[in-house]
Parts: structure tokens; C-alpha cells; sequence
């Protein structure tokens, strides 16, 4: 009898001790939620509430909601979420209205790894990007427990509280999603701006380390779907310079029909020709509206960028931008981002201003003057203050061609001009 | 039953109490006492639908009780039948047991309650198989198939998610009902109701009756088992439980229209009434029709 009681007692008491200790490592380490500074890089950090609905529905972990915005206003949501629940691993809570519809594991800079999906909102095109993957303290990753599809994995889960509990190793789950905005038809964009925001925050988690890739068994996962192509790598390098993405030749002209608040406006934009702004020398362009000068605009190139010197009205305020912001970095690649820091001068006041200028997207234009393929460039300069001032603006430059389509802020309105004819030489 | 087992073995009793008590009931209270910490949001969290889960062991531990005459007969008579008392009628095998504790431990690290739960019952099962045999076993049936029934959750993403919701309009609409039948200016819109043009009041998920409803139909279930009620007395008693947990949760929300504030109104003291309304039911059914052994859901 006594062996009996042996034989099952003992095994019950490790077991038992093993429980109790695992128990309590997972109450300590299985609740990491770190904290993230206000800024990331070029994404600015704000803490969102999450309802109490979500948290309950994830199994009442710790967890921190947060929004993620980019100088051009575009915004990724995100959560931090305490593995100490299993259903802590299910998507938040507007996912339940949206079916997935992509997968793919994405790679993360230092080798880590995440699961890519795309999710399409059930009876309507809308979709949504997302980006998860399980972060370690020393900046390694994992894809383990992170549902593919609506299967979750158990074994995942195990392993992941395993290494919590008896290899000092904690982890927390995040998500990043974005809506793919209809300018953004491939999803490009919004995959990088994923990826972007991925790398910011694993930069900000690894406080100075050197970023780790990805650690541990891999959780199987079915890769496709059918918009799969949503998560494909697109960025292509084109192969132009900043004279064919913008022939600064004098004369050449384009016409354009600008559509405004106030209704359809004949625009035209003319090479004046060299101009010196605060000691550079740049090509300026006349922008005239019913045949008035209306804006002035001066560009730069130098083989390396296109630069905007200066812009303004043409009457009264013209605005100088030292030193000159890059505006295309060549060779031009779909994704290529600039970011420049300098001064705002306006009527010999310094402003101190922050720019940012990307190549968003390849995209066909069809306009008057016929059909071109061209860079969308958009860029914003935001000057700092208790109030910031953004001056956005998108220009869609073809090769050879220059200007195809601008959109601006007229009088604070959107404004956008189309083009209808030009003379290039 | 551990009383039964002792006599058995004379001068050996108090050792090996001592023994089972510090090489079993230790380690079970310990690996519990996890199971408590691994299922507490399910069971504590806030607006938690599966609480009652948390008293389901206790009830079980009662109904073992309540039937121990009945294990002390079966005892007995294998004492007389098989005497050597590691007879394998009289003992079972360790694997059981030890499998669930690892279950267990499996289902903490998964951070996984239902994993957590199986692997409990498994050591329960398995525990009174190693010691006391299959026949014991068979005898506890009814104890560790009320623990096997309510203990094991319903998945959780449907019970918050769609049933929930469903449970949430579903209420909303009832209370809306009632107040036009007694003459009231009620509008629903789905989980919100405005009486009389007044501020609209949002019934909240904790008022859908959805917790309320789980606890008393496992107390019914318990209810039946301890009094070993015919078919015909059982279904009388879930019937009583759904329709009184739908009454007291339709006062219930009626209250929380009539004062706006849902802190005084928790579901469990609604919960206890109803409970012991059935307890109620159950002695009356049980008085009026004493069942044979045969004939019950127990057996």
C-alpha cells in the first residue's frame, strides 16, 4: 500500500511544486506590457484607450492600446498585449466583423520575423493590414501562438509559457494593423508603413541592443490567400534622375485644369529659369492662374535629389527653405522616404521645420494630355510649435515629362490640377 | 470513504491517513490552488459568465459526502470479496492521475482553462482509481460527472461574443415588452431602452441573464444528483431554473431602469435566491416521489 501511495504521491508532489512554480513566474513574467516612448522614429505615439469589451474578450490581459501617426498624418492602431491569457492571442475586437483574406510571414530588420495579414471587411472592399509577432526582451522574435487564420495553437502557447516560466524569458504580443486607403489600391503603402512602424517599435523596445531575428520553433501557418499580393514586397528602384522626373529646362511649360473649391481653373506652370534663393542657385517655375503670376516655386536638382528651395505667393510672401529640402532622393525607389530638419525662413523670421517627402506609389494618371505612368510624391512641412502648421502637398511626376497631376492646400482648401498639355524640350 | 478503507487495515489507520493526506491531499490542494490562479479571469474577471464554476468542486465534494453510505457498502462488500486489500478490484492503476497533473501543468503553461480543467478531472478520477479502485469509482459517478459536465467552459469567445450579445438584445427587448404590457412608454433600440422619454439607459452585458442562467442550471444539475429525481422531476427542474433565472434577471433589469445604477445590482444574490428556490423544488419533488436507485439520473 505504502508503495502505492509512493508511487503516485511522489510524481503528484513535483508535479505539484513544478505547477506552483510556474504558476508564479507566469503571474511576474507572463504580464510584460513594456512601456513605448512618445516618439518612434518618424511615428509619434499616442495611448488610445481600448474598451472594456476588447480587454475582457482577450482574456483580460495587460495590455496597451496605442496609435501610431507618420508626418503625413497616416495612422497605424496598435496593441501590446500581456501573454498571460490564451485568448490574449485573439485579434482585437474589429476584427470580428472582417474575414482574412491574406497571409504571409514578413521579415523585420535585424532577421525577426511577423505574420503579415490582410483582412477584408465582410460585404465591402474595405481592408485591413496587419502585422503581429511575439516580442522578447532581448529584441528576438517569434511567430509562436499568434493565430493563423482563426486557429490558434495551443502547442504555440505552451512553448511560449514554457520559456516564461523556466527560462526567464518573457513576452508580450504585438499587433499593428492600418486600413489600406483606396490611394493605396495595391496595398503597398500600407505594408510599409506596417513594416516601417514594426521596426520603429522593436527599435524603441531594444533600448540601444542591436535587434535579434527571429528565435524558438516556428508556428506553422498557411501562407496565401486571395489578396495575398497585398503583402508582396513591391519596391522597385526606376531607374530615372530628378531632370527626367522634372525637366527644369527654360520654357517648358505645362497647362492644367485645376479643380478648387470654387470650380474649374485654367493653371499654368512655366520654367522662368535660374534663380538664386539664400546663396543656391535653383530653377524657378511661375505658376499662373488665368494668366496672373499666382505662386512661384524654385527647385533644385543635383543629381542626388530633387530639392525644393523656396514657394509662395507672388505678390506678397515668399517662403524660403534652408537648406534646401529634398523633396526625391535618386534613384527614385517606391517606398524612398526623406526626411529633413532645417528652417522656415518668412519675412526674415527663422522657423524651425520638419519635413518628410516619400514616393507613395506607381500610378497610372489619366489625364487631358493622355495617360502616364508616375511617381505620387507626397510631402509635408510642419513647423514647430505649441501649434504645428503643415504645408502638404502631392505631386505625381512622370519621367521625362515632369508634373502630370498636383494636389495642394488652396487657401486651406484641396485643390488639384490635372494636366492637360505641355511642352517639354 | 477514507474511514471505510482504514478499518480494513487494522493498526495502519492513522499512518496512512498521514500519508495520504501528505503525499495526495497536499499536492492536489497545491495543483488547485494553480488551477484557481490559471482560471481566474474566467471565473473572477469582471462581468465573468462561468464564476459559479469556481463552487462547482465544493459541490462535488458534498455529493461524495451525501453518498458515502452508499461507498461504504460498496467497501464493504469488497473488503469481503477481495480481501487482499491491494486487490486489483480495490486498486487502480497511478497513470490516470499522473497524466492529469500533467495535463494540468500543461494547461498553465498554455495559459489554457480548459486544458487546465480536463487535466484536473483527470487527477481527480485518476486519484480515486489508484486508491480505493474501479468500484469506488463507479460509485462516485455521480459526484465526478457533475464536476466532468459543468467544469469543462463553453468556448469563452462565443459565450462574450455573439451568445452573449444575443442574450444582451434578447433581455433588453423582454424588459421593453413587459413595460408597454404594464402601460409604460418603452423604446428598445438594441441594447438600449428609453421609458418615457427619459435618458436612454444601456443594459449592459452583465444584464443579460447569461450568468445568472449557467450557475442555476449546474446548481439544478446538482439539485437532481443529491435528491437522485426521476426524468420526468429533472426536466421539472431545469424547466424551473431557465424560467426563474429569466424572471429574477427581467426584475433584475427592471430595478436597474427604474434606479440607473447597476453597482447595487450584482447577479449573485439574485443567483443565491434562486438557488435556493430550487433547493426548495427539489426536497418537494423528491418528498413526493422517492426514486429507486434504478430508475435515476445518478446512476
Amino acid at each position: 500500500m505504502m508503495t502505492r501511495l509512493l508511487r503516485l504521491g511522489i510524481p503528484l508532489c513535483l508535479i505539484a511544486l513544478v505547477a506552483l512554480i510556474a504558476t508564479a513566474r507566469l503571474a511576474t513574467r507572463g504580464s510584460w506590457v513594456p512601456p513605448l516612448p512618445t516618439v518612434i522614429g518618424e511615428w509619434t505615439v499616442t495611448e488610445v484607450p481600448v474598451s472594456e469589451e476588447e480587454r475582457s474578450m482577450l482574456g483580460s490581459p495587460r495590455l496597451t492600446g496605442f496609435e501610431l501617426t507618420n508626418p503625413l498624418q497616416e495612422r497605424i492602431f496598435g496593441r501590446i498585449v500581456a501573454t498571460s491569457s490564451f485568448d490574449a492571442f485573439l485579434p482585437p475586437l474589429l476584427f470580428r466583423f472582417y474575414e482574412v483574406t491574406g497571409e504571409k510571414a514578413l521579415t523585420l530588420e535585424g532577421g525577426g520575423k511577423a505574420l503579415g495579414q490582410v483582412n477584408r471587411q465582410m460585404g465591402s472592399e474595405l481592408r485591413v493590414s496587419m502585422i503581429a509577432w511575439v516580442q522578447r526582451p532581448d529584441t528576438s522574435t517569434s511567430l509562436l501562438g499568434i493565430p493563423s487564420g482563426s486557429t490558434r495553437s495551443p502547442l504555440g502557447r505552451f512553448l511560449l509559457g514554457s520559456e516564461a516560466a523556466f527560462q526567464e524569458n518573457r513576452s508580450c504580443l504585438i499587433r499593428l494593423f492600418t486600413i489600406v486607403h483606396p490611394a493605396d489600391p495595391s496595398g503597398a503603402q500600407a505594408r510599409r508603413n506596417l513594416l516601417s512602424a514594426a521596426n520603429a517599435v522593436r527599435k524603441a523596445l531594444a533600448d540601444g541592443k542591436p535587434l535579434a531575428g527571429a528565435r524558438g520553433a516556428e508556428a506553422a501557418f498557411s501562407e496565401g490567400g486571395k489578396d495575398i499580393a497585398y503583402l508582396a514586397d513591391k519596391g522597385t528602384p526606376a531607374g530615372s534622375d530628378s531632370a527626367e522626373l522634372l525637366p527644369l529646362k527654360t520654357g517648358n511649360n505645362w497647362e492644367f485644369d485645376a479643380t478648387t473649391e470654387g470650380g474649374r481653373v485654367p493653371e499654368q506652370v512655366i520654367v522662368r529659369g535660374p534663380e538664386v534663393v539664400g546663396g543656391v542657385s535653383g530653377i524657378a517655375l511661375d505658376i499662373l492662374r488665368g494668366g496672373k503670376l499666382w505662386r512661384r516655386e524654385v527647385y533644385q536638382h543635383d543629381g542626388k535629389a530633387l530639392r525644393l528651395l523656396a514657394f509662395g505667393d507672388a505678390t506678397s510672401t515668399r517662403i524660403v527653405l534652408s537648406p534646401p529640402m529634398a523633396l526625391v532622393a535618386l534613384p527614385v525607389t517606391e517606398g524612398g522616404e526623406v526626411h529633413w530638419k532645417g528652417n522656415l525662413i518668412l519675412k526674415g523670421q527663422k522657423l524651425p521645420t520638419i519635413g518628410y517627402s516619400r514616393v507613395s506609389a506607381r500610378e497610372n494618371i489619366v489625364a487631358g494630355a493622355g495617360r502616364f505612368a508616375a511617381y505620387r510624391v507626397d510631402s509635408v512641412l510642419t513647423i514647430d510649435g505649441a501649434k504645428p502648421t503643415h504645408f502638404p502637398a502631392i505631386r505625381w511626376l512622370a519621367p521625362g515629362i515632369g508634373f502630370v497631376r498636383r494636389g495642394y492646400a488652396d487657401g486651406g482648401k484641396p485643390a488639384v490640377a490635372e494636366l492637360k498639355r505641355f511642352t517639354v524640350k | 470513504m477514507f474511514g471505510v478503507t482504514t478499518r480494513m487495515v487494522p493498526g495502519s489507520g492513522l499512518a496512512r491517513h498521514s500519508t495520504i493526506l501528505l503525499l495526495i491531499g497536499v499536492p492536489t490542494l497545491l495543483l488547485l490552488f494553480a488551477l484557481v490562479q490559471l482560471c481566474r479571469n474566467v471565473w473572477f474577471g469582471e462581468g465573468a459568465p462561468l464564476g459559479y464554476q469556481a463552487f462547482l468542486p465544493l459541490g462535488a465534494i458534498a455529493l461524495a459526502w451525501h453518498r458515502r453510505f452508499d461507498l461504504k457498502t460498496i467497501s464493504a462488500e469488497l473488503s469481503t470479496l477481495f480481501p487482499d486489500p491491494n486487490h486489483s478490484k480495490r486498486r487502480g492503476t497511478v497513470v490516470l492521475a499522473v497524466f492529469g497533473g500533467l495535463l494540468l501543468l500543461a494547461g498553465i503553461l498554455a495559459s489554457l482553462p480548459p486544458l487546465g480543467l480536463f487535466g484536473f478531472l483527470l487527477l481527480a478520477v485518476g486519484i480515486v482509481l489508484a486508491l480505493w479502485g474501479p468500484f469506488i469509482l463507479r460509485g462516485l459517478v455521480g459526484p465526478l460527472g457533475f464536476l466532468a459536465l459543468m467544469l469543462i467552459p463553453p468556448p469563452m469567445a462565443g459565450i462574450t461574443g455573439r451568445f452573449g450579445i444575443e442574450f444582451q438584445l434578447r433581455s433588453t427587448a423582454f424588459t421593453g415588452y413587459v413595460l408597454r404590457a404594464l402601460k409604460k412608454d418603452a423604446h428598445i433600440q438594441g441594447s438600449t431602452l428609453t421609458v418615457g422619454g427619459q435618458t436612454p439607459i444601456d443594459i449592459p452585458a452583465s444584464f443579460s441573464g447569461l450568468e445568472i442562467l449557467l450557475a442555476t442550471l449546474a446548481f439544478s444539475v446538482l439539485v437532481v444528483l443529491w435528491h437522485r429525481l426521476r426524468i420526468g422531476a429533472a426536466l421539472l427542474v431545469f424547466f424551473t431554473a431557465i424560467a426563474l433565472s429569466l424572471v429574477v434577471n427581467l426584475v433584475r433589469v427592471l430595478i436597474l431602469v427604474s434606479t440607473g445604477a447597476p453597482q447595487w445590482l450584482p447577479s449573485a444574490p439574485f443567483t443565491i435566491l434562486i438557488c435556493a428556490m430550487l433547493w426548495g423544488c427539489g426536497l418537494l419533488l423528491a418528498q413526493r416521489s422517492a426514486a429507486t436507485p434504478k430508475e435515476t439520473l445518478a446512476r
